[in-house]
């Protein structure tokens, strides 16, 4: 995409809107700016970058940053949403305005990074920030991408429940070499994949980059021991990933501070 | 734009006697759809992928056929049948209004830059915005541009199609009648500037509302097939292929045990 050539409507109020102007099969950004995206990352560890794992939501992030083996919790880079959000539009009955939160690079080592995507994206965002992701890394990174889905939204002529557990499929870029495991659990349809995974495997597909999507379908909101052994099995089975030390037990979760313990009453 | 598949790279001006049929993302999905129908009925093969942010990402397995699985199926691709001298856009997600004034700014360029015979854009709108005379009898309407030559207006005169029925404009003063387009997506805009960039436009559209709309889209599509015949007959009907995608349409079934 050349941004400069883009015609955009930057005033839609200037613009004359037609009569049977509506939203249907649309979408719109917050703002009357679109939003761009930066990224804050050394440029050298991106260099000698060969693996990027993504992860999406909040059970995979929490995969990646307790079971992962990160070099420190602490992120070494971000990548920023730069908006210009009305704050006057955003408090409506009586919620907070709320900044768009980074997406946080973490390294596993020299080869291989983390970025926990942000949570705050929207469906607007997901191919902005994909095309700014992997544009930041040379065309031969091998990307993988970690996403959890309610297990609802896996149509099959047999119930979930009846299927095999941890119920994982994959799916892959045109040019991303399988193995025979991987060939095996690839996303049939009806099923269809969206979001910041759709959207890293959509412009890694269109720039020829390797890439691999893997989701777990789960009926449950918190990390369970299924999408753990969904997500192990699945980096067990990529190669640049294969011998990567994914702890099956996860570092203890760090107590919330607000949570009550023991007696309600107290 | 386009990015083509491997091996799959041609010249736009081989493209001159072909028809371009897309889709609008409009009420019920009729013209996406339809358009699913045509490319499953007709084997189509993947010509390119469009790289564009208007367009939501969405992802899957290969629609169409388990078999020769021809790759990642992205949000909007386009397809091609050399024997039927076909080009068909599928576009399969939402689109981002902002820039959607860009996409179909590029579409009619392109268009224009392949000359194709006929273009065709397959849409829809909400049945509860109809006018007196639309309440009544088939709900399946067409629509052409200035620039639609004689020879097809002539055509879909001889088909007895209904043109769609204009009406009077709402908001501007005076007896202005006007073509509307109420949820029809980009249908009005993709008229519009067609109508001014001097582009043949085919829009053959249905009154619809959100729900099954299977037998809309076979409305559709039969008209279009009784047209330009592109899809063989079996007993009196199209031998229609329906694709894998569309198999558990409203989602799996419920599990037997709860009862």
């Amino acid at each position: 995409m050349e941004s400069t050539s883009l015609r955009i409507l930057e005033d839609p109020k200037t613009e004359e809107i037609p009569e049977d102007d509506d939203d249907e099969g649309f979408i719109s950004f917050a703002t009357t700016k679109i939003p761009t995206y930066t990224i804050q990352l050394d440029e050298n560890i991106r260099e000698k970058c060969k693996t990027v794992i993504l992860s999406e939501g909040l059970q995979a992030t929490e995969f990646a940053k307790n079971h992962l083996p990160l070099v420190s919790p602490d992120p070494i880079g971000k990548l920023i949403k730069q908006t210009q959000l009305d704050k006057s539009d955003i408090e409506i009955w009586g919620l907070q305005y709320k900044e768009p939160e980074p997406s946080l690079f973490f390294q596993i080592s020299q080869d291989i990074l983390l970025c926990t995507c942000s949570s705050t994206m929207s469906s607007e965002d997901f191919y902005l920030f994909s095309q700014t992701v992997i544009n930041s890394f040379k065309s031969t990174t091998t990307v993988l991408i970690l996403t959890v889905s309610a297990s609802s939204n896996f149509k099959s002529d047999d119930h979930p429940t009846f299927m095999e557990t941890p119920l994982m499929r994959t799916l892959a870029t045109s040019n991303y070499s399988c193995s025979d495991f991987l060939k095996g659990t690839r996303l049939e349809q009806p099923n269809i994949l969206g979001g910041v995974a759709a959207g890293i495997l959509t412009v890694c597909d269109i720039k020829e980059v390797p890439a691999i999507a893997c989701v777990v379908f789960s009926s449950t909101l918190n990390l369970e021991a299924d999408m753990v052994e969904g997500f192990t099995k699945f980096l067990g089975s990529v190669e640049s990933t294969r011998q990567l030390p994914v702890s099956r037990t996860g570092r203890f979760p760090i107590r919330i501070q607000s949570a009550k313990t023991g007696n309600l009453y107290i | 734009m386009f990015v083509f598949l491997k091996n799959k790279s041609l010249e736009w001006s081989s493209l001159q006697d072909y028809t371009f049929i897309l889709p609008a993302v409009s009420v019920g999905n009729i013209g996406q759809l339809s358009v699913d129908l045509l490319i499953s009925s007709l084997h189509c093969d993947k010509l390119a992928k469009l790289d564009h942010p208007v367009f939501v990402p969405v992802v899957g397995s290969d629609p169409y056929d388990e078999i020769r699985e021809q790759g990642l199926m992205t949000a909007a691709e386009l397809y091609i049948s050399k024997e039927k001298k076909l080009v068909i856009l599928q576009i399969r997600g939402l689109l981002i209004k902002e820039f959607c004034a860009d996409f179909l700014s590029q579409l009619v360029d392109w268009i224009k830059k392949c000359a194709f015979v006929k273009t065709i854009l397959l849409s829809s709108l909400h049945n509860y915005e109809r006018v007196d005379s639309q309440l009544t009898g088939s709900p399946f309407r067409y629509t052409v541009t200035s620039a639609v030559n004689s020879s097809i207006e002539n055509e879909l005169k001889t088909l007895q199609w209904p043109a769609l029925e204009t009406r009077r404009s709402v908001w501007k003063e005076g007896n202005e009648d006007i073509l509307f387009f109420p949820g029809g997506g980009y249908t009005s805009l993709l008229n519009k500037l067609c109508g001014e960039m001097n582009v043949p436009l085919v829009t053959l559209l249905i009154f619809c509302a959100e729900g099954d709309n299977i037998p809309g889209v076979l409305l559709v599509t039969g008209h279009f097939n009784r047209w330009l015949n592109f899809v063989p007959m079996a007993n009196d009907a199209p031998g229609w292929k329906f694709p894998a995608s569309w198999k558990l349409f409203f989602g799996a079934p419920a599990p037997m045990t709860m009862y």
